[in-house]
């Protein structure tokens, strides 16, 4: 596990600045759309895993981790374990954006503990589907990916915060206005995770197989 | 006790293929990696690093078969490559902090003495640094942990003669160290002429010798001559052939059999690293005209 935590200290050191770029762009976003979870959180750690990830394939950096004492294993559960500093990060700036917005305005932002659970299975959902092909591709492919990555993530999470946003009916639910349907979360969070198992599954298989030149 | 094995690797790629290489680098000694560009040498450095897997053979290190992931055994080695492969966009110190955690033996103050001795300045950038200083920093890097073996790609390719030199020196104080063995891949001959005890050669994904370097020296003949001495039976005695209107050329292996045959009649010299390695990669096929 000490390796692991070391790699996952690898890729905050590696894409941290980009959470700096991103940080206008969040203040713009709450001024704009009155704050959106999916915008502060899902916004930056995606961001900054695609960051982690690109910089590990440039030049003839994969053979850096490659020559490290760790495993492959260990480097494929790196990159999903790095999700969990990258959110936590996205977390903490939405509340900080939350709280400069409501000395502001008061009681301007809001956000419900539903709508946090949902980003947090939008960012793992994303992170899964992301990381396989980030093991299976090469660097041209996955150029492609990365962009269209960065525009789902860049558009979506904004066109989607706007949706919530302006419905009355999904402000509610975000807010834990009505009763929360168990077994709609409950299937979710199961999809989700299952998501996540195949995902490793499948990246872990990639890279054991992978050549590194 | 060998620090390397390589027992029989190979590996198919499209449009080339390591055939069946047998080698051993050995406890405490300099061993060169000589061939031309493509021939394998970067390929089978890989499968030690375990960076590409063999489709044949085995490669053993430190005893140990190199099964499943030999994560535990990299840290005893410390990996130069031809190409810098640190990330650019960071300092030499974070790319330190990044790197120090994974070893265990990381010795600080090693780091900054080879830091101070290659004048590298910790605050810069690594893509601010000359290729010569990205090699240094590689070194400093690969010498702070201890490692037992230093395994080194082409660390000379595209580096001044001063720092080659210095290289060079600083490899031949490394191995005062009877318990670390160096494995130094290069196509420029001249640098393993300084320094290597064995020499490992491949030539188009195949062993060609692996020798003392003495040996290789001694045992090999550089025959120079008249055109008249060559003859349809002599030919295929030479590992290497080079015929100008003038007269030829060629490497024989065996210094005995070049006694025995040219002995009176042409110039029988000692020949050099490259020549062997130019002889044996040319073969014996074209004529050149001056």
């Amino acid at each position: 596990m000490y390796s692991v935590a070391q790699l996952v200290r690898k890729d905050f050191i590696l894409s941290y600045r980009y959470l700096l770029i991103l940080i206008p762009v969040m203040i713009f976003m709450t001024w704009v759309q009155a704050g959106s979870l999916l915008v502060y959180v899902t916004l930056p750690s995606i961001f900054m895993l695609i960051a982690s990830c690109t910089f590990d394939r440039q030049n003839g950096t994969p053979r850096l981790t490659a020559s490290l004492p760790v495993t492959r294993a260990q480097i494929v559960l790196s990159k999903y374990a790095s999700l969990i500093p990258f959110t936590l990060l996205g977390i903490l700036c939405a509340f900080v954006l939350q709280m400069m917005a409501n000395l502001i305005a008061p009681a301007s932002i809001t956000f419900g503990r539903l709508e946090g659970a949902a980003v947090i299975m939008i960012n793992v959902a994303l992170a899964s589907l992301y990381l396989p092909l980030y093991f299976w591709l090469g660097p041209k492919g996955m150029q492609i990916v990365r962009l269209v990555f960065i525009m789902i993530v860049a558009t979506g999470s904004g066109a989607i915060g706007t949706w919530v946003k302006e419905s009355p009916d999904l402000q509610r639910w975000t807010n834990g206005d009505f009763a929360p349907d168990t077994a709609l979360i409950a299937g979710s969070a199961a999809g989700v995770i299952v998501l996540l198992v195949v995902s490793m599954f499948a990246s872990f298989q990639l890279y054991q197989r992978q050549e590194i030149q | 006790m060998n620090t390397v094995s390589m027992e029989g690797v190979g590996k198919r790629y499209k449009g080339f293929e390591l055939s069946d290489v047998t080698f051993d680098v050995r406890k405490g000694f300099i061993t060169g990696l000589i061939g031309p560009n493509g021939s394998g040498k970067s390929t089978l450095i890989r499968m030690m690093m375990q960076m590409v897997r063999p489709d044949q053979g085995q490669v053993k290190l430190f005893g140990q078969k190199l099964d499943g992931d030999a994560a535990r055994l990299r840290e005893k080695i410390g990996y130069v490559s031809d190409e810098s492969y640190f990330y650019e966009h960071l300092t030499l110190k974070r790319m330190k902090n990044i790197l120090a955690p994974f070893y265990s033996r990381w010795d600080a103050e090693v780091f900054h003495r080879y830091l101070d001795r290659f004048e590298l300045p910790e605050n810069k950038k690594v893509k601010e640094l000359s290729k010569g200083m990205k090699m240094k920093f590689s070194l400093a890097v690969a010498l702070s942990h201890s490692a037992e073996l230093l395994i080194m790609d082409e660390p000379t390719a595209g580096l001044d003669p001063v720092f080659r030199r210095e290289l060079l020196d600083l490899l031949a104080e490394q191995i005062q160290d009877e318990n670390r063995s160096i494995l130094f891949s290069s196509h420029i001959t001249n640098d393993l002429d300084r320094i290597a005890d064995y020499i490992v050669f491949v030539n188009k994904g195949r062993l060609i010798f692996e020798e003392t370097k003495d040996t290789v020296i001694e045992r090999h003949a550089l025959v120079k001559g008249g055109k008249e001495l060559l003859d349809a039976d002599v030919r295929p005695l030479f590992i290497g052939l080079r015929e100008t209107d003038l007269g030829f050329e060629g490497l024989m292996a065996s210094r005995d059999s070049a006694q025995h045959l040219f002995g009176g009649l042409a110039l029988i010299e000692q020949p050099t690293l490259e020549e062997i390695v130019y002889y044996t990669a040319k073969g014996k096929g074209e004529q050149t005209y001056v």
